[in-house]
């Protein structure tokens, strides 16, 4: 069946979307696992598939978007490591007191976590000659997103333990190397 | 295809891969004529092969994504639509093919279908690119290869005619196959 050179033009852009739709689905699928783990030990199970449903679907969005948003994809799942990892290790240890003022461990390693994956998509973010905003915005997503479910353990206080220490990891980095 | 439209096509190839949009009209402009040419080479009738060159093209834009630009673009290209050629030729067969007797007595009758066909497309691609040359050329190749009366020229003539018309031939295939 022969088409137009103007459908053909259609029919091939449906295509390369697809193919793009497809490579991004297949980049997603490992976080499946992942996801599917983070729901069984959360605190709150709702949260951590809410959580790792949006973090599978931004995936998928941005590396079929391309450009800088699939470029910030592994930065940002990799920054999220940090704050997934450590409040995870950290749950079951006691409270630390500094003076009067105490609080668990596992919301220090919220920030912690959050401080470590500022800095490691603020470095990336502050190497790019243009769309630094639109990289820091992706990967930061990816990033606190990664760390939603482990932080939970602290309650809302660890969720916005995270998002302060990211924006305090990253802020600095990125505003240091703002050209002029 | 010159360096300089390959050059192109690498950098159109490489930024569709990127996941750049604004790179797809002209990939399409570039690609569609390559990919028509060749598979009116490869394949018998023209209509088959403007289906086969919409289907090969359609696929290529499918498969953009996973484009490496470490690669050369043009092989790559060229080995999705003689692929997506032979598949269809392999249909055609299949479809063409009549009772069974008739093909184990074609069987013994000589090459194999397979061969027939490489053969086949061998000489149409040859005979294609000789259209393209002076006539005196066609004579002299024809008559170098037995196919033809040789011209009643002195020897060192004859031999200074076929060079420089096999200098002709080189430079028209490698325009239309891109490679010798």
């Amino acid at each position: 069946m022969e088409l137009s050179e103007t459908a053909l033009a259609a029919r091939a852009r449906r295509a390369y979307e697809q193919g793009r739709l497809q490579a991004a689905l297949w980049r997603a699928a490992p976080l499946l696992p992942l996801v599917a783990w983070a729901v069984g030990w959360c605190r709150y199970p709702t949260l951590a598939a809410l959580c790792g449903s949006a973090l599978v679907a931004l995936t998928v969005a941005f590396s079929w978007r391309g450009l800088v948003w699939a470029r910030a994809v592994a930065p940002g799942l990799l920054a999220g490591l940090p704050p997934l990892v450590l409040p995870l290790l950290m749950r079951g240890a006691p409270q630390v007191c500094v003076g009067e003022m105490c609080c668990s461990l596992c919301l220090v390693g919220c920030v912690g976590g959050g401080v470590v994956a500022g800095l490691l998509i603020g470095r990336r973010a502050a190497a790019l000659p243009e769309g630094r905003g639109t990289f820091l915005a992706a990967a930061g997503a990816l990033a606190l997103l990664a760390g939603a479910p482990a932080c939970a353990f602290a309650g809302a206080v660890g969720l916005a333990g995270l998002v302060v220490g990211f924006a305090a990891g990253s802020a600095p980095v990125v505003l240091a190397r703002e050209p002029a | 295809m010159d360096a300089a439209r390959r050059r192109e096509l690498q950098e159109l190839l490489t930024r569709l891969a990127d996941g750049d949009r604004a790179a797809f009209p002209p990939a399409f402009t570039l690609l569609w004529p390559v990919t028509r040419s060749f598979a009116r080479s490869f394949l018998r009738d023209d209509a088959g092969a403007e289906d086969a060159a919409q289907q090969a093209l359609v696929r290529l834009f499918l498969r953009a994504a996973e484009f490496d630009p470490a690669r050369p673009a043009l092989p790559w290209v060229i080995g999705i639509v003689a692929s997506e050629c032979r598949t269809l030729r392999r249909r055609a067969q299949r479809r063409r093919e009549g009772p069974l007797a008739e093909a184990e007595a074609r069987a013994d009758a000589g090459p194999s279908p397979e061969e027939s066909a490489t053969r086949s497309d061998l000489e149409r691609a040859a005979r294609s690119a000789l259209a393209g040359l002076p006539p005196a050329d066609v004579e002299a190749i024809l008559a170098h290869v037995g196919e033809a009366e040789r011209p009643d020229v002195p020897a060192a003539t004859f031999r200074k005619r076929l060079e420089r018309a096999l200098k002709r031939l080189r430079r028209a295939w490698s325009e239309r196959h891109g490679t010798l």
